[in-house]
């Protein structure tokens, strides 16, 4: 390679790693703005860093047996794409009355399908609130619960009461 | 064609973290000679390539990315809500707790370190204040080798706990091919083929940036 090539080089590749490195520091500014966006792949990191009280508010399905006891149901009976992905896709189903009560009779045929699910005979769309510390000893009864949708599974010899 | 396909992915409900370095590293390495030592093009050319700057800068960029992204991420912590009362740790207990809660009600379930020291006040603080330290530490790590070998095993080490209390998986980071720039692969390929071959002659590191 001639000298003055290699200089040539040797600033186009300097000139590169700043911008990429100025680039992966830009979102700092984020933090300026009032209301900060989260972007792909440069971000300005904001998991965990939100001001949490000692209360949250979870949407999810639950499957009501007979005697009124009730399960979680799991996410992937409603949807793919991991469980925070579905997770805000039921915040936002909630939202739609007709689209919550179609999510609820889909997750009770696919919950009518597995034997696991043998005692569920009611899928029902929820928001629970729950206390964060109070639910780790133990205390799974929420504070407050709306009740979106729900759906009687149809299978012979199931009773929903 | 990986950025296209993943920031599909991140188009949809929310943005996976874990993605980002990954697609910052394999950026770098698009644009750097990255197939001259072992490639099939190599093999057939027959002759291994010559030290050169050439491929140094491509690896202190990949350090230097690795560093800004957690570095970013140390200043969210203390640029947000909470400040620098985010090292006090109920933050990060709140925060983790709310991830157990919800796994409990839509997935398998908090993991078992979660029930277990839910409540160990000091241990939650001692995290987050290393936490801290690793991120916004970060740019201590480019300072010399020996410092980016400590780093690099402190902040693989930080994933290895979220993997343990939280079950996240960084799958990236906690190969370690993430923080492979930091380490002396290259020196151990160099030992590895003298013992192989016999030759126990030391062999010498050509300075990263020099010709």
């Amino acid at each position: 390679m001639m000298p003055g090539t290699t200089i040539a080089a040797r600033r186009a590749a300097g000139c590169a790693g700043v911008a990429v490195v100025v680039a992966v520091l830009a979102p700092l500014g984020e933090h300026l703005r009032p209301a900060p966006r989260d972007g792909f792949p440069l971000s300005h990191f904001p998991m965990f860093t939100a001001r949490r009280g000692e209360n949250l508010a979870v949407t999810y399905l639950r499957g009501v047996a007979a005697d009124g006891g009730w399960v979680a149901l799991p996410y992937r009976l409603a949807g793919r794409g991991g469980m925070n992905q579905v997770r805000k896709q039921l915040r936002r189903t909630a939202r739609r009355p007709a689209r919550a009560e179609r999510l609820c009779r889909t997750v009770a045929e696919r919950a009518a399908r597995r034997p696991a699910f043998d005692a569920v005979v009611r899928v029902e769309l929820v928001t629970g609130t729950f206390p964060l510390s109070g639910w780790f000893h133990g205390d799974h009864e929420p504070i407050a619960e709306v009740v979106h949708a729900t759906t009687d599974i149809d299978v012979p010899g199931r009773n929903a009461s | 064609m990986l950025l296209s396909t993943l920031a599909y992915r991140n188009s949809w409900g929310m943005i996976f973290h874990n993605d980002n370095l990954l697609v910052l590293h394999a950026a770098i390495l698009a644009g750097a000679p990255a197939a001259d030592a072992r490639s099939l093009d190599t093999r057939r050319r027959g002759a291994p390539a010559e030290a050169s700057w050439r491929y140094g800068w491509p690896v202190r960029l990949l350090s230097a990315t690795t560093v800004a992204t957690y570095f970013v991420a140390g200043i969210a912590k203390v640029a947000g809500p909470l400040g620098w009362g985010w090292a006090g740790g109920a933050s990060l207990r709140s925060q983790v707790l709310a991830d157990g809660l919800r796994k409990e009600l839509l997935g398998d379930g908090a993991s078992p370190l979660t029930h277990r020291l839910h409540d160990v006040d000091w241990l939650w603080r001692l995290l987050a204040v290393g936490s801290l330290a690793v991120e916004l530490g970060a740019p201590v790590a480019l300072l010399s080798p020996r410092i980016g070998r400590l780093w690099a095993t402190s902040a693989w080490g930080m994933h290895v706990g979220i993997k343990a209390i939280m079950g996240i998986t960084f799958r990236y980071q906690l190969s370690g091919i993430a923080f492979a720039s930091f380490l002396d692969l290259e020196r151990a390929g160099m030992r590895h083929r003298a013992v192989v071959t016999g030759n126990a002659c030391s062999t010498t590191r050509v300075p990263v940036g020099h010709s």
